[in-house]
């Protein structure tokens, strides 16, 4: 005897029909929802998500059915539930198609069955081996939703609408088994090994009685699963579809790369104030949304109670695209979430002011922090500078401070309101001179490197310290190398983050021109900001260099025993901690190499801050912020500073001009018995310098 | 009307597969009723978007019915659940199979009984707040 199972046991012909016409029902639906939301994803701006295909396909699998993106070791608890459900959803799904395939294609069709013997018994076995994992799932699920309650999350009517409607459908399942198993009597019972034991107490029941609950329960099983299939498009349930988009289709270009506005004197919009001026992957983006929060977790407005979340940006963004006859994600009823989300708020509103405020937009530090967490790739950063493109550019409406900043730079090149010709001053202070990258293409020479210096190195007198520590590590390493000088300008990155797009390329421009006419291939700087935009930014424009931060130049230096060094002054003072600068770090994966330089330092007691590498705490001082006030009782530098004194350290290094600016400030505003002094690597290293004999 | 006349295909002949003996036909009458039925719902869902009106009654509609609904759905298995622990009750020492297997079997319907009833309550919750979320 063969073990096998009758599929559609105890239901008669008739019913099958019902079921069979029932079951298309929710498939139109899901359609439907899909395809509302479709609709409204190519009314935004073409962009060109098609390249690379198959390596796109086998990212997506990866980051999504395989978990890479879902699962972190810093939340196992996250990562458990997640795979549970998904482990659990995904068995009861496949053995209910595998059911499908044998009814109604192999047996019919081809009078062939397969869900017999050893398979057939593994299938049971697995069956009721998925319905606990989702069980464990939702229960962790819940407790956290309902018990735990992280700050990162908030939950919906949706969320536990879905863990409920999932956990009667298991029940049911093992229910409906148990009642089958108690009336066939089947040998192979015990393979069921949750409904099993529940059957065994069945079977002094009445047959008929148990027949006709078995009859009700299949229907009420049946109609459950449909609903939920139905409810589909309309939920967060709705995440495998949009999230595997999502990752599927995300943008391949470098993090740190904000595109460029094309032809932009002749575009008709610059930025976007309404959803159509996104990009179609943009407003699909904000679709796949699935509310789950971690986006907030290292973003620092929203850990220091200011009105930007990321979350809510997206989900605000995606509300008003349901308003506009969408669908959103999560929302049950007309109007719910609207305290949140916005959503339900009606299709008239205006986008900057109605939708998003004004405060978000410039709240955000562009610390891709969110970007670096979102499991699903959304991109916030290059959203919220397209909204201040079109606030700076359409709608000349920018924070005051903004004003000085953009005359600056359009009149001097720098931010500071300091003349051109100043921008070498600090080369007096050197010992040995450095040349100017004029004198040198005069004479018909070439360098090894182009040394950035940059507005903050060049005019700022606390940076300028940096800059000649930079300097004379590459003198004592025997480089050769030159400034532009009063021929450099800003880069652009602040103009261009601050969402001043002409500005931004004007400037950009202009140093690419210098650049090329003496023929530069390999480009230095000590500048976080710097160092991304002419590495990610300025092939757009025709500037394509060889770019390395001085901390990948100097640990490479070190290694390569071009420098030694000694024991310096700073580091005899005790512990040293390492803020990553979120422009080095997470944008363009610079991590190592500082770290890098601290073991090497002789003396230097390393200490990580909690919150390092990729999970770095921005500084605050990225996306303009610098320049601007900042709202808010709390302050971002403050709280990273609290973070960096908590470790003990006498010393806090970075290696970003920004961040030693903010990281001073928030020093200075410590009211810490014992503050920690700020320093460059460079100078630590300049410090620790031994001259080659 | 290709939508209509899909429908109406597979709706003979899944009657055809089903009542008439023909089981060969019902995966051919299923995918008609999907075609139909997947490509209505993509036809409308690219068209202008439904009046305001017809969303919000559909959401109120839908709230109204899925609470009765989500009891209505549960009492069978819940009855099955409780037949089991009554039948581990009666019957569980005079069993064949055993009284340890049958009184296993009481446990885990008391433990289904318990994850329904919640599971339940987080859905008529969820209901509930959802209906009263301030607009
Ligand atoms: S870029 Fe940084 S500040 Fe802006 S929303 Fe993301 S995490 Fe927050
Ligand atoms: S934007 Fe990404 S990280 Fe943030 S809540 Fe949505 S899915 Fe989660």
């Amino acid at each position: 005897m063969i073990a096998a199972r009758e599929i559609l046991f105890n239901i008669d012909p008739f019913s099958a029909v019902v079921l069979y016409l029932l079951m298309t029902l929710p498939a139109g639906f899901l359609a439907y929802g899909l395809a509302r939301r479709v609709r409204r994803w190519r009314m935004g701006q073409p962009e060109d998500r098609s390249d690379n295909l198959a390596q796109r396909i086998i990212y997506a699998l990866r980051m999504t059915v395989l978990h890479g993106r879902i699962v972190r070791p810093r939340n196992p608890y996250g990562s458990v539930m997640h795979i549970c459900i998904f482990g659990g959803f995904s068995t009861l799904l496949v053995g209910t198609t595998i059911v499908m395939i044998e009814s109604d294609i192999a047996v019919p069709l081809f009078g062939a069955s397969f869900l017999q013997g050893g398979f057939y018994l593994g299938f049971k076995l697995a069956m009721n081996l998925g319905g606990l994992l989702l069980l464990a799932g939702i229960a962790m699920a819940l407790y956290r939703r309902l018990v735990l309650k992280p700050a990162t999350q908030e939950s919906s009517a949706d969320d536990l609408l879905i863990l409920a409607w999932l956990a009667v459908l298991v029940v049911q399942g093992y229910t409906l088994q148990a009642l089958r198993l108690a009336l066939t009597h089947d040998p192979w019972g015990a393979w069921s090994f949750v409904s099993y034991p529940a059957a065994l107490a069945l079977r002094g029941i009445a047959a008929e009685l148990l027949g006709r609950l078995h009859q009700i329960a299949w229907w009420s099983h049946g109609v459950v699963a449909l609903a939920l299939i139905g409810y589909t498009a309309y939920s967060k349930l709705v995440h495998p579809f949009t999230a595997f988009a999502n990752v599927l289709l995300r943008r391949l270009k470098p993090r740190g790369e904000l595109d460029a506005i094309n032809n932009i004197d002749t575009a008709e919009v610059i930025g976007a104030s309404n959803l159509e001026h996104f990009s179609w992957a943009q407003l699909m983006s904000v679709d796949a949304c699935m509310h789950c929060g971690r986006c907030l977790e290292f973003c620092p407005t929203f850990n220091t109670g200011k009105a930007l979340r990321p979350r809510d940006f997206i989900l605000s963004l995606a509300g008003f695209q349901a308003d506009q006859g969408g669908v959103f994600s999560g929302v049950l009823g007309e109007g719910a979430n609207a305290g949140r989300f916005k959503h339900g708020r009606g299709a008239d509103r205006e986008l900057i002011g109605g939708v998003v405020s004004k405060h978000e937009i410039w709240d955000c530090t562009t610390c891709g922090a969110c970007m670096e967490q979102c499991p699903v790739h959304i991109e916030h950063v290059p959203m919220i500078v397209n909204l201040r493109r079109n606030l700076v550019t359409e709608q000349n409406s920018f924070p005051p401070e903004a004003q000085p900043i953009f005359n600056s730079l359009e009149r001097l090149g720098n931010p500071y309101q300091s003349v051109p010709m100043e921008r070498a001053a600090w080369t007096k202070k050197m010992d040995a001179p450095v040349a100017e990258m004029k004198d040198v293409a005069a004479k018909g020479e070439t360098v090894d490197y182009l040394f950035f210096v940059g507005c903050v190195g060049s005019f700022v007198s606390r940076n300028q310290k940096i800059t000649i520590a930079l300097a004379r590590i590459l003198q004592a390493a025997g480089l050769k190398f030159a400034i532009l000088g009063k021929e450099e300008s800003c880069t652009g990155d602040p103009a261009r983050r601050m969402g001043h797009e002409f500005l931004a390329q004007q400037l950009a421009m202009k140093t690419i021109e210098r650049m090329n006419h003496y023929n530069i291939r390999k480009v230095v700087t000590s500048c976080a900001h710097c160092f991304n935009a002419i590495k990610n930014e300025y092939p757009q424009l025709g500037g394509n260099y060889e770019v390395i931060h001085h901390s990948q130049l100097i640990e490479e230096l070190i290694n390569a025993k071009k420098i030694s060094l000694g024991e310096g002054a700073a580091l005899k003072q005790g512990k040293v901690t390492y803020h990553d600068p979120c422009y080095l770090g997470r944008y363009n994966q610079v991590f190592d190499e500082p770290r890098g330089i601290l073991a090497k330092l002789p003396g230097a007691d390393a200490v990580e801050m909690p919150r390092n590498r990729a999970h770095s705490f921005c500084c605050g001082g990225g996306g303009g912020q610098a320049f601007m006030k900042e709202q808010g009782a709390q302050r971002i530098n403050v709280t990273r500073v609290k973070e960096a004194i908590a470790t003990g350290a006498e010393v806090v290094a970075t290696s970003c001009a920004f961040c030693m600016g903010m990281f001073e400030d928030g020093v200075g505003a410590s009211d810490a018995a014992k503050k920690p002094r700020v320093l460059d690597l460079a100078e630590l290293v300049a410090e620790a310098l031994e001259q080659n004999p | 009307m290709k939508v209509a006349l899909l429908l109406a295909a597979g709706f003979g002949l899944l009657l055809l597969s089903e009542l008439g003996g023909v089981p060969a036909l019902r995966i051919v009458a299923v995918a008609l009723l999907l075609a139909g039925t997947i490509g209505g719902g993509v036809k409308s869902g690219l068209a202008a978007a439904p009046p305001a009106l017809f969303k919000s009654l559909a959401a109120r509609f839908t709230l109204a019915i899925a609470r009765v609904i989500a009891v209505l759905l549960v009492l069978p298995v819940a009855t099955a659940l409780i037949l089991v622990v009554g039948g581990a009750a009666v019957h569980g020492a005079d069993s064949t199979a055993g009284t340890a297997a049958v009184m296993t079997g009481a446990v885990i319907a008391l433990a289904l009984l318990a994850i329904l009833a919640a599971a339940v309550v987080v859905a008529l919750r969820a209901l509930r707040s959802a209906a009263e979320d301030p607009t």
